[in-house]
Formats: structure tokens, C-alpha cells, sequence
């Protein structure tokens, strides 16, 4: 390998690392700042600190797409199997559907990115464990592999990231959902990911009618699979 | 036992115990003198057996070991090639007072009262030099070992008076200390203030913590929470303790998770452990490295194996490294680390054993019962 060549992937290597990093933070800061919103009773006219804050969300979210289209990270917002994707069209119009309390285990070594999750899916009526790291998510898993019906891991994290915690749990249970998060992933790992039956996966920033939109439908295309199996199974 | 090679006698003539005696004296007790071949691990006898033979080794080596303190064998002494052992016993009329086993395959070959009679009248002079000369030598060389062995029990109960005197001297202040601390956060609102008080705080547990160690290693005694945690619970508790550091210092982490199944430990000290060990291998890679971690299963055991790319121990401090105060290359610690790790695992019914190899790294394994679910 030329040096030149050496720099230049090290380079690569480097920005995907900042891309990925600043997209955590955006994540963050949008989430937060929508929920301040949400409960947000200040003088008449202060909404436009809001939309201030949003343009600027916005022109962040554009410059850190720009780094990850140069470090060839996917450009995707979100990848599902093409069957989930109507349905994810149709969870998005109807909402988080509340029929029966389904529960989610979220894994993100950020404590203030699980705290969000956390507040959007339970509101959505979800039944939510967190994990700081891959470890306990395992941990957690192993005890009952039956215990959750989504599994949502970011992909980033120090010493065993999403696709090592994601192949691990597909070891324990082959039929357990796994979606992922990122701010950064690259477009040929994603792919061989989603063929080793990855789930979903979500784009790093997203907003939260996004995400529960994802996790809804493949709970939904999960449910209606177990079902089928479950009566084909009785006949 | 196997039937013995052709020059086992040869061998056993060449015995310091028959230096400057001819063979041809050596020919007559030849009939006389009972030829063992050993395994490793063959025992020729156990303390308190009565001694009635003289034993030569003629190849491989020898273990004398006495049973201790908690029923673990302590090794006296190891009898090499052209060397005997069982003379006292023989000589005085008594009973064994340690156990002899071969620590290698070994050749032996036993020699009955009447037989060293025998000898002894046929090659008197030279015989009794050569005896008194090396029981002399044997002499000096066990009361070596009975020295050192003393050092090291002077050490450990120096660390049980100090580590006694060190407890009550330091609880006082901590009182103080954590007391002052309350008084501050009660009386201010000051949110930075209240975050340095917790600080504070959180120090001084770490302190009571490590004195409680101290005093918990000097004891002897450890008293242990024991519960079932996975391998994978107990790798996340090691991962917030220690585990993150390792990417800031340049050291790859490796994996081999071959048993991710329950452990029955004390949480709080058995990782507390590891994570020392641990930090005896970050402080190993001072450049970066690779740390592995390897958990499997082996015959009902869980083998848990910590292994670096360090620097590595030095071949002649090995040996040692398992006792009180033994420091390595290292300017802070309390030199109780290894020795806490092994008195936390033998608390756990388990082993710990270490390997290294100098400039090029250094295993740890841990040996545990697999708890019965």
C-alpha cells in the first residue's frame, strides 16, 4: 500500500469516526430539543427559538451527511426488507399500534441516547429495558431469549459494537429481531448484515415518529409470521 | 510400573552416594537393589509411611512435599538425578515425615537396610564421606528453604498487624472526612459543591474498600456473597471497570467466548480482581497491545484466561510472583494484587495459575467448580 494511499484510508477511517460521532450528538440534541418543545410554556413569540434551533439541527444534519457520503458510508435514512416496507408506511399514518404491550430491549452505550429511546417507545405504549453495552444486552437476553420482541442496538460502541452484539444474539436465538442504529455505517457492511437477517436499520439522527414507525412494523410482520407458524402448526 | 531399561543400574551407579567406589564392589549388591520405574505423579511413599529402603535416583526427579496449612501440599525440596532421598527415615527408625512423588518419569532404585549395610562394610571410608557430605549439603539446602519460608510468614503476619494498626488509624479521619463532607452538602445549594462532596465521598468508600481488602487478605479469611452471573453479566461489570480504558491506551480487545454460561462468584470481588489483573496487563502494554479473554468449559470446570502481549515477568521472579509484596516494574500498587487474586479464587474453590514469557507477554488462568444449576 502506497502512503499516499495509507493516509487516505486512514483518513476515511478517521471521518467515518466523526461522522459517526457527530450524528450521535445530533440525535441528541434534536431529541431533546423537540421534547422541550413538546412541554415548552414560555412567552408568546419564543417559538421562534425553536425554529431556530430546528434550521440549525437541519444545516448539521446536511454537513455530517456530506462526511459520510465522503467516507462512503450509506447515504440510506433506513433499510428494511422490502415486504416491511408498506407496512412501515402504514405505521407511520397510524401510529404505534397499543393492542397488546410488546417490549423492546434497547442497547447504546450513550446513557442520554437510551434515556431518549426509553421516553419515545414507552410513551408508544412499549414495554422498554435498556442496555449500556453489548455485554449486557447478552447478559439480559441469555436469561430469557423469549423476553423481547424487538431488539434495538446502536452500532458504535467501544470494545463489542452492534453487528458483534447482533451476530452474538442471533447465536442464542435465531429468530430474534434485530434492528440497528447509526450514525455511521458502511453501505457494504449494512448489506451482508441484512442478509444475516438483520431486521431494519435506522439512520442516526431520526425522529421518533421514524423510529417507532421501524420497530412497529417488524413487530407487526413478526406477529403476523408466528401467527401463520401458529396455525399452521395447530392444523 | 514397567520393567526397567538395561542401564538403569549403570545409572544408579553413577550416584554421588557411590562417587569413588568401584564397580566391581558395585556388581555384588547388584541382586539387592529394587529398580522402580515412576510416572509422573507415582508416589514411592506418603508421610507416615515407615521407611525401610534408601532410594537413588537414577533419572527424572523427585518431589518431597508435607502437607500445610489448609491441606495444600507445599513442596520441600526436589531430589534430582544422581541424588537419594528416605535416609532419615531409614537411619532413625521412623516414620516418613513428608511424601515423596516423582515430578517426571522417573527411574529409582531402592536400597534395603541389610543391602546398605552391605555397602557400607564393603566400601567403608568412602561411604561415609560421601553420606556425611551430602546430608551436610541437603541440610544447608533445606534450611534455606525454612528460612525463606519463615520471611514469608514474617511478611504475611506483618501485613496482619499493620494492616490491623493501619484500619483503626485510618477510621478515625474517614469519620471526619465523611462527616465534614455531609455537613457541606446539608449546607449548600451550590450544585458544583454538592458534585465535589460526592466526589469526596465516592473517595473515601475506594478508601474503606481497599483497607477492607487489606485487612480481608491478612485475615486469610474472606468471606464471600456468592451468586450466579453469566459470563456475559460478569464481562459488562469488567467492561465498566476496566475493560473501556483499553482502546484510549492502544490495545486491541479479543474475545474467545467459548462458555457464556453462569458463574457462581462474589460480583463485586471476583471482578474487582479480574479487573486488577487486568490493569497489570494495561500497565504491561505501555505502547498498546492485544488482551484476550478467553471462557470455556473443560471437564466441569470454567477456565477463564487473561492473556497480553506485554513485557512479560522475568523467569526468576516467577516463582514468586503469587506472594505478598512482590512488585514487578511497578512504581505504585500495594504489591497484594496477584496475592489478593489468588486468595479471591482459592475462596471461589477455584486455581489460578500464571504463565510468561519475558518480552513477549503473559497468561493468567483461572480455574473455577461449573456451578450446578
Amino acid at each position: 500500500m502506497s502512503e499516499s494511499h495509507r493516509n487516505k484510508s486512514q483518513e476515511k477511517n478517521h471521518n467515518s469516526k466523526v461522522a459517526s460521532e457527530l450524528n450521535n450528538l445530533i440525535q441528541i440534541i434534536s431529541g431533546t430539543s423537540s421534547l422541550i418543545e413538546n412541554i415548552w410554556e414560555g412567552r408568546p413569540g419564543s417559538e421562534k427559538y425553536f425554529e431556530m434551533l430546528r434550521a440549525s439541527i437541519e444545516r448539521a444534519e446536511q454537513v455530517t451527511a456530506q462526511l459520510v457520503a465522503q467516507a462512503g458510508g450509506t447515504n440510506r435514512k433506513r433499510l428494511l426488507p422490502s415486504d416491511l416496507e408498506q407496512r412501515f408506511d402504514e405505521a407511520l399514518i397510524a401510529g404505534a399500534p397499543n393492542q397488546r404491550k410488546h417490549s423492546i430491549l434497547v442497547v447504546d452505550d450513550e446513557p442520554m441516547a437510551l434515556e431518549l429511546l426509553h421516553g419515545v417507545l414507552s410513551d408508544a405504549g412499549y414495554e422498554v429495558a435498556v442496555a449500556q453495552s453489548g455485554f449486557e444486552s447478552l447478559d439480559l437476553f441469555r436469561r430469557d431469549t423469549q423476553a423481547f420482541d424487538l431488539i434495538l442496538t446502536d452500532l458504535s460502541m467501544p470494545l463489542m459494537d452492534g453487528e458483534e452484539t447482533f451476530e452474538r444474539l442471533r447465536q442464542m436465538s435465531p429468530t430474534v429481531n434485530v434492528v440497528l442504529m447509526a450514525g455511521f455505517v458502511d453501505s457494504g457492511r449494512l448489506e451482508k448484515m441484512m442478509n444475516n437477517g438483520l431486521s431494519g436499520f435506522v439512520g442516526k439522527p431520526f425522529a421518533p415518529v421514524e423510529i417507532l414507525a421501524v420497530v412497529t412494523s417488524v413487530i407487526s410482520a413478526a406477529d403476523q409470521k408466528e401467527g401463520t407458524s401458529g396455525i399452521a402448526a395447530a392444523v | 510400573m514397567t520393567s526397567a531399561p538395561a542401564n538403569a543400574f549403570a545409572q544408579l551407579c553413577q550416584n554421588r552416594l557411590f562417587e569413588g567406589i568401584g564397580a566391581k564392589v558395585l556388581e555384588r549388591i547388584r541382586p539387592d537393589v529394587n529398580i522402580m520405574q515412576l510416572k509422573r505423579g507415582d508416589v514411592v511413599f506418603k508421610e507416615g509411611d515407615l521407611g525401610d529402603s534408601l532410594y537413588l535416583v537414577g533419572e527424572g526427579s523427585i518431589k518431597i512435599s508435607k502437607q500445610g496449612r489448609g491441606g495444600r501440599q507445599e513442596v520441600l525440596d526436589y531430589i534430582q538425578t544422581g541424588n537419594f532421598f528416605g535416609e532419615v527415615a531409614l537411619l532413625g527408625g521412623q516414620p516418613h515425615s513428608a511424601m515423596a512423588s516423582a515430578a517426571e518419569p522417573t527411574v529409582l532404585g531402592a536400597v534395603k537396610e541389610e543391602t546398605f549395610q552391605h555397602i557400607l562394610e564393603l566400601a567403608p571410608s568412602r561411604l561415609h564421606m560421601n553420606f556425611l557430605r551430602l546430608i551436610t549439603e541437603r541440610m544447608r539446602s533445606v534450611n534455606s528453604h525454612f528460612i525463606t519460608e519463615i520471611m514469608r510468614s514474617e511478611r504475611l503476619s506483618l501485613v496482619g498487624s499493620m494492616a490491623n494498626s493501619i484500619i483503626h488509624d485510618l477510621k478515625n479521619p474517614i469519620c471526619i472526612v465523611r462527616c465534614c463532607s455531609d455537613l457541606i452538602a446539608s449546607e449548600t445549594n451550590d450544585l458544583r459543591l454538592r458534585e465535589l462532596t460526592s466526589m469526596l465521598d465516592g473517595a473515601v468508600d475506594g478508601m474503606l474498600a481497599m483497607t477492607q481488602e487489606l485487612l480481608d487478605y491478612a485475615r486469610g479469611s474472606t468471606q464471600l456473597n456468592k451468586q450466579l452471573i453469566s459470563v456475559w453479566g460478569m464481562l459488562d461489570e469488567l467492561n465498566q471497570q476496566s475493560l473501556r480504558l483499553l482502546p484510549g491506551k492502544n490495545i486491541h480487545f479479543v474475545k474467545h467466548i467459548r462458555y457464556d454460561g453462569n458463574l457462581e462468584i462474589d460480583r463485586a470481588r471476583f471482578v474487582r480482581m479480574l479487573s486488577s489483573l487486568i490493569k497489570n496487563s494495561r500497565e504491561a502494554m505501555v505502547g498498546g497491545g492485544i488482551l484476550t479473554i478467553t471462557t470455556d468449559l473443560v471437564q466441569d470446570q470454567v477456565v477463564l484466561r487473561i492473556s497480553d502481549t506485554g513485557v512479560g515477568i522475568p523467569p526468576e521472579i516467577l516463582p514468586r510472583l503469587f506472594e505478598p509484596f512482590m512488585t514487578h516494574g511497578k512504581s505504585s500498587g500495594t504489591g497484594l494484587g496477584l496475592a489478593i487474586g489468588r486468595s479471591v479464587v482459592e475462596a471461589h474453590g477455584g486455581k489460578i495459575s500464571l504463565s510468561s514469557v519475558y518480552g513477549s507477554g503473559t497468561t493468567i488462568d483461572i480455574r473455577l467448580p461449573k456451578p450446578r444449576e
